[in-house]
C-alpha cells in the first residue's frame, strides 16, 4: 500500500535533489502551464489590440510574457527549493505577509477604490495574491505538526486564516479573503477534519454571515454585487453593466466565435477589463463555445495534475501543499468563470495563468513550483 | 507530538478529483448553454437606435437651393423643473415671443399641473431659430429677481425640418416633406429614395454605451433642370395674370426645345411648401402633370404636322371654308362664325379656323389620325420625373366604345380629348426639335454624398414627324405669331406659336361661358431653343390671344433674359 509510506514524514530526511531527478518534473504539467499562459497572452493582446495611449497592446502584452519568464524562473527556482525548509519556517512566512498587508494601509496604492497595491515603479505588486501561497505552506506545516481532527487546531487554524482574511477584506478585497476560506475548507478536509466539525462550522458560520450581512459589514456594492448576479437588468448601466456585457460577450460566441481579435464586444470597447477579470467572456465571444471550451479543459488538466500531485508526495504535508494549490487554482478558476457566465456575483479575481497581471501569475507560478519540489522530492514509483 | 495517522488523504483526493471534474463539466455546461442558445444573451440585450441621415438638397440648374434641410424647435414645459413658480408670469413672457395667447399657455400649464402623470406639456411646435434665441434670452420676473425661461423648465427638442427658399414658386417642382418626414409630390415624392440616404444605428443596452455603431449616410443632392430665374418669373407672371383676369389658375411650362429639360414649370393656384399644413390640399396636386383639360386649337398644329408628315395634305394645299362643316348631324362653325373662301393652312392656323383643322383631319382619316396623336404623346404619360402624372384621355376609333365620327373632328382642333399641360408642350416640343419627340425630365444630375455625380442624360423618344415636315409647321407657327398673335411676339426673336381657347367640359356637356385659353409657342423659331406653354383658366377675357399670349410673351422675355438669348432677326423684321 503506497498509502503507508507517508504514514511518518518527520522519519525520513529528504536527499539534496540529484540533478539527474529533473527528469521526475511533472513536464506535461509545465507544458500546460506554459501553453496556458501563452494563450492568456495571446488573448491579452486581443484584449488591448484597440487599446489607447497609456496602455498600448505592446505595453501589457510585452509585461505579460515579462512576468511569464520572470515566473517561470520563479517556478524552476521553487523546485530547486526543498519545500521542507519553507514549512520549517512557516512562522515566518506568516508573519512576514501580515506585516505586508498591514504596512499596505500606509504605503500602499489606491486603485478601483481598493488599497490593494505597492507601487514600484513600472508595476505594482499585490500582496494579496501572494498571501495565498504562504498560507497553502503555513497550513500544510501547521496540519502536518497539528491533528486537525481536534478540534482546538481546527479552531487555531482557522484563526491564521481568520487573520489574513481580515487584512484583505479591509482592502477591500472580499474574493480573496473568501479564497483564503475556502483554500483552508480545501486543506482541512484533505487533512481529515472530522464531518461534525463542518457540521459546526456550518451552523455557526451561517448566523455569522447574516449577523455580517446586517451589520452592514459587507459594503454596499458587495450587496449590491449579489443583488446584480440576481437580475443584472436592475441597474444596467451601473453595477449590472459588467455582469450584462460579459454575458452579451459569451452570447456572441456561439459555437466557434466571432473570430480571434475580431469579437463585437470586445473591439468594440464595450467589455469592461477584457484583459484581466472578464479575460473568459472574451475568449468565450472571440473563439466560441469550442475555444471556452478548451481553455476549461486546459484548466482544468492543471488543477487535476496539481492533485495528482498529492498521491505521490512523499510526505503528508507534500500531499497537503499539493492539495492547497489545487484548491487555490481550482477556486480561482471557478469563481473567475463563474462570475462571467453570472453563476457567481460580479467580484474581482483573476483567472489563472491567463488573465493579465504580474502579482497574479507570479504567485500561481510559485505555488505551481512548490508543488514541483514536492514532485521531484517523491518516492520513487513502486511497481505492484 | 506528532499523531497518528490514519491516511485520510486517499479517499478524501477521490473527493477532491471528484470536485474538478464536477466543476470543468458545469462551467462547461453553462458556457455551452450561454454561447449556442438561441435567444442569445445579445439578442435579449441589445436595443438598437437610428441615427438620422440628413436629407439631401435639391438645387436648381444653377445651384441655387430649392429645398434644404433645416431645424425646427418645439418648446415644451417640463413641470417638476416649474415646480412653484408662477405660470402666468412664464405665460406673460413666453407668449408673446410664440405669438399665443398668455392665458391659453397659463391654461396649458394648470391643466399640466392637475394631472399628476405628467410632466411635461407643449407649448408650440416647430418653431424658427430666431423664436427660439428670442426664447433663451427672455427673463421671467420672480419677485426682485429675474430667471430664464429654461431655469423655469422651458424644453426645446431639435427636429429636421424642410425649407423651401422659393417657397410657393416652385411647389409643385419642389413638392414638401411633412412634418412626420413623409415625402409628398414634386421631386420630394418621386426621389424620396434618392433624397432620404440610409439611416445608421447605435445598438446597445439600453442607458449604457452603444457598442455597434455604423455613420447614417447623407442622402443624395439633386441638380434640377430648373432655372431658379425662369421659375420665378414664370410663377409671378401667371400669378399676375389670374389675379388680373380673375382667373382660377393657370399654368406655365418652359422646357428646353432639344433636351426635353424642364426650365420651368409653375402652376396656380399652388401652396407655401414650408407652411403646407395651411393650404388647401387641392392645391397639392401639380395641375402642369396631373390635371387634364381639353388642349384645343393648339392641337391644331400636331393636325396640320401629322397631315403634312404623311403626304395627306401639302404645304400648298388649300380648302374652302364655308364656316361651317356637318358631322353626323353636329355642325362644327369656326370661333368667328364666318365663312373664309379659299384658304391655305398657314391661313387657317393663323386664324385658327376649326373647320380647316376638319378638312385636314378628314384627309388624314381616322386610322392615321389617331396614331399620329399618340405618337405625339397624346394619352400616354410623357414619363417625367415627377410623382403623379397623368395620361389624359383620346378616344380611339373600335379601341373606345364612346368613340363617334365626330370625335376625328372635334379632336383635329383638341376637344373631345384631354392632355395635360406638359403634354401639350412636349408635343410641341416634338415640332420644335425636328420632330423628335423628347421625354420631360427634371432632374439633371445626382450627387451622391460619396462618389462622382450622376448626370442624367436627355430621353428621346422617337421621331414622330421628319425634320422636313417639322421645319415647315415652324414657319406655319412663325407666321401665326408675326401676322396675327402679336401679342405674343417679341421685337427680334422670331417666335412660332398656336392659340387655344378650349372649352371646359361637365359632365356631358361644356361649361357655358369658361374657357381655358393657352398659347404654346418656341423660339428660335429656325432653331428652337425654348418651349413655352402658357395656359390660364376661366378668364374674364375668353381668347386665348388675349390673356395667354401675353403670359407667354412675359415668360419668353424673362427666358430670353436668363438664359442671355440674342436676336435671332433684324429687330426692324418683327415690327414690320
Amino acid at each position: 500500500m503506497a498509502g503507508t509510506a507517508i504514514s511518518a514524514p518527520r522519519a525520513r530526511r529528504t536527499p539534496r535533489l540529484p540533478w539527474r531527478r529533473v527528469r521526475a518534473i511533472d513536464w506535461p504539467l509545465v507544458v500546460a502551464v506554459a501553453l496556458a499562459m501563452l494563450a492568456g497572452t495571446l488573448m491579452i493582446y486581443s484584449a488591448t489590440l484597440r487599446m489607447e495611449a497609456a496602455t498600448t497592446w505592446d505595453d501589457l502584452v510585452v509585461k505579460q510574457a515579462v512576468f511569464a519568464a520572470m515566473s517561470t524562473a520563479i517556478l524552476l527556482l521553487m523546485t530547486l527549493t526543498e519545500y521542507r525548509v519553507l514549512l520549517a519556517l512557516w512562522v515566518w512566512l506568516y508573519a512576514g505577509v501580515v506585516v505586508g498587508l498591514l504596512a499596505l494601509f500606509s504605503l500602499g496604492q489606491v486603485l478601483g477604490g481598493a488599497q490593494r497595491w505597492y507601487d514600484l515603479g513600472r508595476v505594482a505588486v499585490q500582496p494579496s495574491e501572494f498571501s495565498k501561497v504562504v498560507l497553502v505552506i503555513c497550513l500544510a506545516a501547521y496540519f502536518e505538526r497539528h491533528d486537525v481532527r481536534q478540534l482546538r487546531h481546527v479552531v487555531i487554524s482557522l484563526g491564521l486564516v481568520a487573520l489574513l482574511a481580515f487584512l484583505v477584506v479591509l482592502q477591500p478585497n472580499l474574493s480573496t479573503a473568501i479564497l483564503l476560506g475556502v483554500i483552508w475548507l480545501g486543506m482541512a478536509f484533505a487533512a481529515g477534519m472530522r464531518p461534525l466539525h463542518f457540521s459546526l462550522l456550518a451552523l455557526l458560520g451561517a448566523p455569522t454571515l447574516f449577523i455580517a450581512l446586517k451589520t452592514n459589514l459587507l459594503r454596499d456594492y458587495q450587496l449590491e454585487r449579489v443583488r446584480v448576479m440576481l437580475d443584472p437588468t436592475f441597474d444596467a448601466s451601473g453595477s449590472g453593466y459588467q455582469s450584462i456585457q460579459s454575458l452579451i460577450a459569451v452570447g456572441n460566441g456561439g459555437l466557434w466565435g466571432r473570430g480571434f481579435a475580431s469579437g463585437m464586444q470586445t473591439q468594440g470597447g464595450w467589455l469592461p477589463l477584457m484583459y484581466t477579470d472578464n479575460i473568459f467572456a472574451l475568449i468565450s465571444e472571440e473563439l466560441g463555445f469550442v475555444g471556452g471550451l478548451a481553455f476549461l479543459l486546459l484548466l482544468g488538466f492543471i488543477v487535476w495534475r496539481v492533485f495528482r500531485a498529492a498521491s505521490v508526495a512523499q510526505d503528508f504535508a507534500g500531499s497537503l501543499i499539493a492539495i492547497g494549490v489545487g484548491t487555490y487554482l481550482l477556486a480561482q478558476t471557478f469563481v473567475n468563470i463563474g462570475v462571467v457566465l453570472q453563476l457567481l456575483p460580479v467580484t474581482g479575481i483573476s483567472l489563472p495563468l491567463i488573465s493579465y497581471g504580474g502579482s497574479s501569475v507570479l504567485a500561481v507560478l510559485t505555488a505551481i513550483g512548490l508543488v514541483q519540489s514536492v514532485l521531484v522530492r517523491r518516492k520513487p514509483l513502486e511497481f505492484a | 507530538m506528532t499523531p497518528e495517522r490514519e491516511q485520510p488523504l486517499y479517499p478524501r483526493i477521490a473527493v477532491v478529483a471528484t470536485a474538478v471534474a464536477t466543476t470543468v463539466v458545469a462551467l462547461s455546461a453553462r458556457l455551452a448553454w450561454l454561447t449556442t442558445r438561441a435567444d442569445s444573451a445579445q439578442a435579449a440585450a441589445v436595443s438598437t437606435y437610428a441615427i438620422e441621415a440628413p436629407r439631401g438638397s435639391i438645387w436648381d440648374r444653377d445651384g441655387d437651393l430649392l429645398a434644404v434641410e433645416t431645424y425646427a424647435y418645439d418648446i415644451g414645459v417640463d413641470l417638476p423643473t416649474l415646480g412653484g413658480y408662477d405660470a402666468a408670469a412664464l405665460a406673460a413672457v413666453a407668449g408673446p415671443v410664440l405669438g399665443r395667447p398668455a392665458a391659453d399657455i397659463e391654461a396649458a400649464i394648470a391643466e399640466g399641473r392637475a394631472d399628476v402623470r405628467r410632466r411635461w406639456i407643449s407649448l408650440a411646435r416647430g418653431v424658427g431659430a430666431d423664436t427660439l434665441d428670442a426664447l433663451r434670452r427672455a427673463r421671467v420676473p420672480v419677485g426682485d429677481d429675474t430667471v430664464s425661461l429654461q431655469a423655469m423648465g422651458l424644453t426645446t427638442e431639435r427636429l429636421p425640418r424642410r425649407s423651401y427658399p422659393l417657397g410657393a414658386d416652385a411647389a409643385h417642382v419642389t413638392g414638401f416633406l411633412n412634418l412626420d418626414g413623409e415625402a409628398h409630390y414634386g421631386i420630394e415624392g418621386r426621389y424620396d429614395a434618392e433624397l432620404t440616404g440610409r439611416a445608421g444605428t447605435l445598438a446597445g443596452y439600453e442607458g449604457t454605451d452603444p457598442r455597434a455603431f455604423r455613420p447614417s449616410r447623407p442622402g443624395a443632392d439633386l441638380r434640377l433642370t430648373i432655372d431658379r430665374d425662369i421659375q420665378v418669373a414664370a410663377s409671378r407672371a401667371l400669378r399676375d395674370v389670374v389675379e388680373d383676369q380673375s382667373a382660377s389658375g393657370g399654368t406655365v411650362v418652359v422646357l428646353e426645345a432639344r433636351t426635353g429639360a424642364v426650365l420651368a414649370m409653375a402652376s396656380w393656384p399652388a401652396y407655401d411648401p414650408n407652411q403646407y399644413a395651411q393650404a388647401n390640399p387641392d392645391a397639392f396636386l401639380d395641375p402642369a402633370i396631373s390635371k387634364i383639360y381639353e388642349p384645343g386649337s393648339v392641337v391644331k398644329a400636331v393636325t396640320v404636322a401629322s397631315a403634312l408628315d404623311v403626304g395627306a395634305v401639302s404645304a400648298d394645299t388649300q380648302y374652302h371654308d364655308t364656316g361651317t362643316i356637318e358631322i353626323d348631324g353636329v355642325t362644327i362653325a369656326n370661333w368667328d362664325h364666318l365663312a373664309h373662301g379659299m384658304t391655305s393652312l398657314t391661313e387657317m392656323l393663323e386664324h385658327s379656323l376649326n373647320v380647316g383643322a376638319v378638312h385636314v383631319a378628314q384627309a388624314l382619316g381616322g386610322p392615321r389620325f389617331y396614331p399620329a396623336l399618340a405618337a405625339f404623346g397624346f394619352g400616354s404619360p410623357t414619363g417625367v420625373d415627377l410623382e403623379g402624372e397623368v395620361a389624359g384621355i383620346v378616344r380611339w376609333p373600335d379601341r373606345d366604345p364612346g368613340w363617334a365620327p365626330v370625335y376625328l373632328a372635334t379632336n383635329s382642333f383638341g376637344q373631345g380629348m384631354s392632355a395635360t399641360p406638359l403634354q401639350m408642350a412636349a408635343a410641341i416640343g416634338a415640332i420644335a426639335n425636328d420632330g423628335v419627340l423628347m421625354t420631360p425630365y427634371v432632374v439633371a444630375e445626382i450627387l451622391p454624398p460619396d462618389g462622382a455625380p450622376v448626370p442624367v442624360a436627355p430621353r428621346a423618344r422617337h421621331q414622330v414627324i421628319g425634320p422636313e415636315t417639322a421645319r415647315t409647321v415652324r414657319g406655319m407657327l412663325l407666321a401665326v405669331v408675326d401676322n396675327h398673335v402679336t401679342q405674343a411676339a417679341i421685337p427680334g426673336h422670331a417666335i412660332a406659336g398656336k392659340t387655344g381657347t378650349s372649352q371646359i367640359p361637365t359632365d356631358g356637356g361644356y361649361e357655358e361661358h369658361a374657357t381655358i385659353a393657352s398659347f404654346c409657342g418656341f423660339f428660335p423659331a429656325a432653331d428652337p431653343r425654348v418651349v413655352i406653354l402658357a395656359k390660364v383658366d376661366r378668364p374674364e377675357a375668353v381668347r386665348g390671344s388675349e390673356v395667354a399670349a401675353p403670359l407667354f410673351r412675359a415668360v419668353a422675355a424673362a427666358v430670353i433674359d436668363a438664359l442671355d438669348l440674342p436676336p435671332d432677326r433684324p429687330v426692324a423684321e418683327a415690327a414690320r
